[in-house]
Order: structure tokens, then sequence, then C-alpha cells
């Protein structure tokens, strides 16, 4: 038994193809900006067994392009290693390509399992030095388990919000190469703008971010341009990692 | 030179055999259509010279010209040309492009009434005669109609009806003429009237008919002849057909100011004519797209004019001159010709347009490369819908029609009654009500007073029932006396001759505001609803506690209580005696009539405020999908075709990167959802992929997008032609987006 958000039936954007996207509840990150803030709460969201969320799922599968995609995301999918074990279990026996998309968070060994399990990992860096400026998240375990990545098959996307005065100075984009040439597993790097649409997200729930009273911390696409090629020129990254060079 | 040269077949020599003449001949298509042609210089400069008279007529609010002396018939008109020397195909409504014709036989309230709004005074003899010594189908109708089927219908509660003009939704057989031309078919018509000699009503009623379908053909023959055509003859190679079908449909649209003026499904059948013409060495490529290119700007000029009301209610100046196009064959083989490619390419020699309404009828069999161009179209146009040939075929056979938006009818076999729809809402607020209507607080029926300030689901369920079977008596009477004077007063001789003697009749009954009833049944049963009464003991709004699930995420909690709603109301309706023994059928369509029928409609428990926009169509309600697009279809398939037969119409938009990264991608996924939604059961789709910024823009410049096409429910328009109120509700609707 676990616990969901929602689920979103068809999506490009979270992973390879088109997808079923379970967003899990309960995220213990705590980010500045994050755009999904009513996904936080341990106790919140609808109570259901992997099995029932696969027969869910299976519903949307021939609207979907073989392979069907599915990607847990949240919340923190590993803030419920278990179900998010048990999930991707099932899905991948029915042949299902699960993606897991996490910031990085938690124990080791629920880590290393979900990993082995899943057909793609898209890890969130939110700093890749000072996270824990950003959210509650543990710099030296975030590490570990972008470290442990290397030790494993599963390919990995990462994926980083470019904010204004906080992700984007140059020695943060060098830092961020850095980790990315040391994973050989590593196949994508895709860098977003920071979408100030999060900001109403808050109001809605009440709540309030210091990051939305830093005046403008918003970026161009021009800048998000410049900073893929910083972080691809200063670790020496090729070209083909990063889709929107790729671009048609 | 004989016209039947080189067809193959038999059957359909002796008797009118549509279906068996395109078997026999017709050629499917199954490659890539690297064939076709731009637009011909001829078609280049007539088409120009159109597109100013179009812009003169924007330019000048809408309609540039009425001819208020002549009523509308056949004959009523010399010939009219735009360009004679560039024209290939030649006919015009009037004796100028553009200029509306006057057609009182439907009511001359109407007349006066879109007249006026336009300053000018109608013709003092034509008045007398249509309001003195002529009775027409609105006068005839109203001294009929009972105090409570006025009461419905000004309320609202009973909307649209066709009692005022033109009922529509007749597609005749328009390939009957160039195939036998008319001699073959009057004196078919003419057994066919001989044969039936007993003297009851029915009987009598129908020789009546026949009568004036071949006087009907009689007259379109005439008004060809002032064009120096001889439609006696069947027409001996492509030109002559494609003359013959548009003089066939242009007669109709002469006499006729039907809603929807449907054309029905005719490449196979032109196909076989230009292939013969190819062969024969007498036509190249450039001159057959010449011929639907130049037939398609025929299309686009069609006009009727109609008041300021009913253009609120059907935006745009639509005539859905809906044409199907691909499909299968009963025998397994594609119904795809050439002809198929050459009119989808109309949209890219003459830009998109409203019109004609182009419906693909889509299945998993059609050749790859097909369905390929077809979906990439949808994309670039937001021009085409597509319905299910899967679920249509075995009910309607595979030579059939799209009438008006949805609706399939077998050509030359089926009729259908025009329906028009009622609110689901408002006779939900009914039910809580105690049978008054919420806004002005008349009594419609009596229904037991809910008991306590929180609605009971079962006792609002009960009161539902009460008020859905009273409607059905009330609507199905409501049809009967339309129909019946409609027969009587403004009879489709000409559409009616192009179809068999004695068709197939659909009474096509329809509901609106199925998913504003679904969530707040659903409300009302799942969470806590609290209704706040005023001091008439009306509930004018509604709190509600607790959350509740909503129709479009494939809930079936929420999804079961719309199949529950259309099950009753339409077992209800099938048990009403309904006019010359029609078959009732019923649609889950709304044109853009969502907006006026939101506006005419209290606050609902759903949360829905009093005023706004109803979900056009079948859709979800805007918003209320919180799952994404693939489990709103699911949600939509779940509505049953089998009772739903005249359509359900869904109306899907969606942002171009939200569809796909790249164009190939966003084509094969788009490909794949279309699939998966017939895969389903569900019947029909309009296409949108923009982006809400490109309608903001639109709305602020309308100048810079005179083409920008748009689908809504069951027909596409060009937005700028919407209201302010129309464009808002368009760009509220859910366009699938994600950040």
């Amino acid at each position: 038994m676990g616990r969901i958000q929602s689920i979103q039936s068809f999506s490009t954007l979270d992973g390879p193809g088109t997808r079923s996207v379970v967003f899990f509840q309960g995220c213990p990150a705590a980010c500045l900006f994050c755009h999904n803030p009513e996904s936080w709460a341990a106790q919140g969201g609808e109570e259901i067994t992997p099995e029932e969320l696969l027969l869910r799922l299976e519903r949307f599968r021939p609207f979907l392009q073989e392979p069907p995609g599915l990607t847990l995301s949240g919340g923190e999918p590993l803030y419920q290693p278990a179900f998010a074990l048990a999930l991707a279990k099932l899905a991948r026996a029915e042949g299902w390509h699960v993606a897991l998309d996490t910031c990085g968070w938690g124990p080791t060994e629920p880590f290393h399992n979900l990993i082995q399990t899943v057909d793609l990992v898209m890890f969130s860096i939110k700093h890749p030095v000072y996270p824990d400026a950003l959210s509650k998240l543990n710099p030296d375990s975030v590490l570990t388990n972008w470290q442990l990545l290397a030790t494993l098959t599963t390919p990995v996307w990462l994926r980083y919000v470019l904010i204004k005065g906080w992700t984007d100075p140059p020695a943060a984009l060098t830092a961020l190469g850095r980790l990315a040439r040391d994973l050989p597993t590593l196949e994508k790097i895709e860098i977003f703008p920071y979408n100030s649409l999060a900001e109403s997200d808050w109001q809605k729930l009440q709540w309030d971010s210091p990051l939305f009273h830093e005046g403008n911390i918003t970026v161009t696409e021009e800048e998000v341009r410049q900073a893929e090629k910083h972080v691809r020129e200063s670790a020496g990254l090729p070209t083909s990692l990063f889709p929107s060079l790729n671009a048609p | 030179m004989d016209p039947w040269r080189n067809f193959r077949g038999k059957l359909w020599r002796e008797k009118i055999d549509l279906s068996d003449f395109i078997r026999h001949n017709y050629q499917p298509f199954t490659a890539e259509p690297t064939f076709l042609c731009p637009p011909s210089p001829r078609t280049k400069r007539l088409w120009e010279k159109c597109q100013q008279l179009m812009a003169k007529e924007r330019a000048a609010g809408g309609v540039l010209k009425i001819d208020v002396e002549r009523v509308a018939e056949v004959t009523a008109w010399e010939p009219g040309y735009i360009d004679r020397d560039n024209e290939v195909i030649v006919g015009l409504q009037t004796d100028k492009p553009l200029k509306r014709l006057v057609n009182p036989w439907g009511g001359w309230r109407m007349v006066e009434a879109a007249c006026k709004a336009r300053n000018i005074d109608p013709d003092p003899i034509m008045k007398k005669i249509f309001t003195t010594y002529r009775r027409t189908q609105n006068e005839a109708i109203f001294r009929i109609y009972t105090p409570a089927m006025r009461q419905a219908r000004h309320l609202g509660i009973i909307t649209g009806l066709p009692d005022a003009y033109g009922r529509g939704r007749l597609i005749g057989d328009y390939r009957r003429v160039p195939l036998y031309g008319l001699d073959f078919l009057i004196a078919e018509k003419k057994k066919d009237l001989y044969a039936l000699d007993n003297v009851d009503d029915a009987s009598i009623h129908l020789r009546e008919d026949i009568a004036d379908q071949i006087e009907g053909l009689e007259r379109l023959g005439a008004m060809a002849k002032t064009y120096g055509f001889d439609l006696s003859r069947p027409a001996a190679n492509a030109h002559e057909a494609f003359q013959w079908l548009y003089f066939a449909y242009l007669g109709a649209v002469k006499e006729q100011n039907g809603a929807a003026m449907s054309l029905g499904h005719n490449s196979p059948f032109l196909d076989i004519y230009l292939q013969r013409d190819l062969e024969e060495g007498t036509l190249d490529e450039e001159g057959a797209q010449e011929l639907i290119d130049q037939l398609v700007i025929k299309l686009r000029l069609v006009r009727h004019l109609r008041t300021p009301e009913y253009d609120e209610l059907f935006a745009g100046d639509p005539l859905w001159v809906t044409e199907a196009i691909g499909g299968m064959g009963e025998d397994g083989r594609p119904l795809v010709t050439k002809t198929d490619y050459r009119w989808l390419h109309t949209l890219r020699n003459l830009g998109p347009s409203p019109e004609p309404n182009l419906t693909v009828l889509w299945s998993p069999r059609l050749p790859q490369p097909f369905r390929n161009y077809a979906v990439d179209l949808a994309i670039k146009t937001s021009a085409l819908q597509f319905e299910n040939d899967e679920l249509m075929r075995p009910i309607f056979g595979d030579d059939y029609g799209i009438s008006c938006c949805v609706s399939a009818t077998s050509l030359g076999k089926d009729m259908q009654f025009f329906g028009a729809r009622v609110n689901l809402a408002k006779a939900l607020l009914l039910a809580i009500n105690g049978g008054r209507d919420e806004k002005t607080g008349e009594q419609v029926l009596e229904v037991p007073t809910l008991s306590g300030e929180y609605l009971d689901w079962r006792e609002v369920w009960e009161n539902y029932e009460q008020v859905l079977t009273w409607l059905s008596v009330l609507y199905s009477r409501t049809m009967n006396c339309i129909h019946y004077m409609h027969d009587k007063y403004n009879y489709e001789r000409i559409q009616m001759a192009l179809i068999d003697s004695n068709p197939r009749r659909h009474m096509a009954f329809g509901v609106a505001g199925l998913s504003v009833v679904a969530d707040s049944l659903s409300a009302i049963r799942y969470a806590r609803v609290k209704a706040l009464r005023d001091e008439r003991g009306i509930a004018t709004a509604f709190e509600v506690e607790g959350d509740f699930p909503c129709f479009g995420n494939d809930d079936d909690r929420v999804d079961g209580l719309a199949v529950k709603v259309i099950r009753y109301f339409y077992s209800s309706l099938a048990q009403q005696p309904i006019y010359r023994n029609a078959k009732p059928t019923m649609s889950i369509l709304t044109i853009t009539s969502n907006v006026v029928y939101g506006k005419k409609t209290g606050a609902t428990p759903d949360g829905r405020k009093a005023g706004q926009p109803f979900a056009p169509g079948a859709n979800p309600m805007h918003g209320r999908e919180k799952s994404g697009v693939v489990a709103a279809m699911r949600s939509l398939a779940k509505l049953p075709y089998e009772i739903c037969l005249d359509g359900i119409s869904y109306t899907f938009s969606i942002t171009p990167r939200t569809l796909g990264p790249t164009p190939a991608d966003r084509a094969q996924n788009l490909m794949r959802l279309i699939d998966g939604y017939f895969g389903a059961n569900g019947h029909h789709i309009n296409i949108n992929v923009y982006s809400r910024e490109t309608l903001i823009d639109a709305m602020e410049h309308p100048e810079l997008y005179p083409n920008l096409t748009i689908r809504v429910s069951g027909y596409a328009v060009h937005f700028v032609k919407l209201s302010r109120e129309q464009q808002l509700e368009v760009i509220e609707r859910t366009i699938y987006e994600r950040m």
C-alpha cells in the first residue's frame, strides 16, 4: 500500500516516448522552488496498492507508444521505497518502460534497489554543491547516491533548474559539469528555466518561499543556452548529452 | 459518347445503387501521395478574387448583399458568375457571389429580423404573400404548440429548435444526378409514385412527397439549362460529373436554409470519373486538382441570411458542408482514393478553412500513408475532425456520409429529423427546485420539494428521473409538431428526390450539458452539497463540502453517472410515439451554443457559477480533467454509441510541445491517441493543435489571423468570426499543456 497524489495519463515531457506519470505523495526535500508543494505532506493523497495502481495505468496503455512509459515522480518516490519498488517491478514485468524521477534523497540501500529495477533514472540536481541552500536535502547523502549511479548500468538523465542568482553562477555550473563528467551512464543533461508558475501553487496553500522575495529570479532561453555551453565546455562534455543542441 | 463507357458492374445500371457502382469501379490508392499538384493558374486567379470578396464581406459586418426581391427557389435567379474566364465549375445561389437570398418558407419573422439587423426593408409584396396568403412552417408550428412547449422553449429547457428556418441535416445523394441524369431519376420516382395507390394517410402523404420531388428534379434541370448544361442525361466526363454534382447541391442550397447542409462522401465516386479521363488522356493531374479546388471554392461561398440570435448560437456563419473522407469498404478494401488526397490537399492549395467541414472516417486499417497524411494535416491546420469508421460502418454500411457535425447517415437511404437538444443541466435544477425554473421561478412541472438544506442523492435522483421522463414526452411531442409542419410547408423536394422514396427516418434528439450534470450528481453523491435558497425557495447557489470525482478523469464513479443519465433519458425517449415512425437517435453535441446554454442556466451543484459556459459537446468541464488527455478520452469513450447514434462530440486541444518534441513525434503520438480513443469505442474527435498564446494574440489582432481555423464542437470556424465571449470560452477550454 502506498500514497499517490495524482496520475497524469499522457506526457511527452517526463522521459522518452509517451508515458503516464504517477506523482507520489510525500517529499522531504521541501525545495524552495517546488512547483508541486501539495505533494510534500506524507499523509495526504490517495491510498492504493501497487496492483490496483497498475490496473489503472493499464487502461491508458493503448493510447501510448510501444513500449508504454511509466514515470515515478512526485513528491519523492524514494520516500515510499517499498511501494515504488513494488510498482516498478510489476510494471516492468508487464512491459512498461519505467523511469524514476528523483532528487536523490534517501538511504543508500533502497535507492540502490530501485535504480537497479528501473529502466531510466532522471536525477534532479537541485544544486551541485549546496543543495541545502535551496532545500532540506543533505549534500553528502545526495552525493553518495549520485556516485552510486556510476556503479550501476541504469542510464541516467541529469535535470537541473536554472534560477537566477541561485543555480546559475559559473562556479555552480562548473561543479555541475564535473558531476556529469564523472558518470559514465549519463545519457542526457536537461537544463530548464525556473518557472514562476510555482509561486501561484504556493499561494494556493498560503505558503511563502524566500525565493519569491529575491527580485527577478527567472532566466531567459538564451541564458539557459549559455549555461549549457558553460557546463559542456568547462567539463569537456560531448554535445550529444544536450538534447537542446540536437533539436531539429 | 456513352457516358457509362468502361464502367463495370450490372446491378447499378438497372436501379439506383451507388454502392454497387462504386464497388465495381473505384480504385483504392495505397501509395504515398507524391502526385499532388499546386492550384492551377485559373484557380489562383479565381480564389484571389473570392478572397477579396470575402474580405469585403467581413468589412461590411458579415453580410455583403441581400436580394430582397426574390423568394428562394431553384429557378429564381438568372445565371451568376464570379469570373467567367477562370471559373471551371459554375453556378451561384443567386446572381452574384456572396449575395444572400431571402428564404421565407421557414418563417417570415426570421426574414424580417435578419433584414432589420442589416438595416434593409424586405419587399412589401413578399411580406404580404407570406403573412396573408401563404402559411409558413414557423406560423404553422406556433399555431399548434401547446403552452408547455412554448414555456420549455422560452425558458431554454428545449432549445435551438428548427421551428423558424430549415431543419437541414438531410444529405441528398447528389452523386445520383451525374451517374444517372435527371430523366432516369424522374422515371424511377414516377414508378414509386404510381406503385403507391393506397388511400391511407401515410401513403397519400408519401405520394405528395414524391410528386414534389419530381417537380424539384424538373426545376433543377431547368436551372442547369440556364447555365447551358443538360442534366437530363448522365455526365459523360469528370468535368460534367463535378458540375452535375454541384448543381444538385446548389439546387438544395438555393431552396433550403437548414443549419446543416452537408455534402456526403463523394471522393470514391468522383475519383472514378477523374481516373477514366486520366486514362483516356483527356485530363491531367493539374486538371483533376483544379476541379476539386474549384468545387471547394464554390462550397466556401455558400451563404444564408441569419438573425443575430442565430449567429450567437451557431457562430461564424457555418453551413456544415460536411464531406467525409477515407473509410474502409465492407469488402475489406480501403475507400481511400487519390481524390481523397486531392480533397484534403485543398487545405494546402486554398488555405485552411472551416468549409467544407472535412471529416476523416478513421480506421486502423486505412493505408498507412493516408493515416500519416491526415494526421499531419490535422496538426498543421486544426481544420479536420475524425470519426470512428469501425464503429459506424457496422450500423450504416460503408456508403455513409456525416450530416451536420458528427451524425452518420446512409447516403440515399436515410433521412433525419433534426431535433436540436435539451438542456440537461436546467432539467437537473428543475429536479432540485420542485419543478420551478431557477431563473424566473415559473412552475414548469410538479415534483416533490426536497427536504433538507443538504441535497440527498436519492431524493435528487428520483426527482431527476421524473423530470427526464416528463421532458422526454414534451420533447418528442414538440419535435413531432415541428417535423409534421416542416414536411407540409417547407419540404426539401430536391434533397428528398435524391434519397429513396421511403427512407429510413431518424428522429435526431440531442442533449447538452452532460458533464455539468455528471459532476453535479457526483458532488451530491460523493461530497456534501448545501443548496442556498432565496426567498422563493429556489437554489441560487451551492456550497460543496469535500471532494468529488469529475467527469474526464477515467473515474467510473462519475463516468457511470453520465452513462446513467443518458441511458435513462434515451430509454424514455424511445418509448414515445414518433412522427412517421422515425427511429429515435441521440447526440451529445452543442456546437458553439454551449456558451448560450450556460448563460441561460443558473448555478449548478458542481460549483459552476450561474451563467458560466458549459463544456462543448460531451467534453469534460474546463479545467476539471486533472489526469490528462488519455484519462479524458477514456471517460468519453464510456458513453455508449449504440444509444447515441447521432454522435458524441469531443473537442480536443493540445499545444504542439505537449504532443511531442518533434513534428514526427507529434504525428505518431496523435495517431496513437486517435487509435487508442477509437479502439476504446470513442466516436468523434476534433483535433486542435495550437497554443493559448496564439489564440490570445488572434483575439487582440484579428487582422493578422484572417484564416486561423479552429475546431469547435463538430465543426470548424474562423476564430476571428467568433464573438468575444465565445473567443474567451475557447481560450478557457482545457488546452493540454504541461510546464
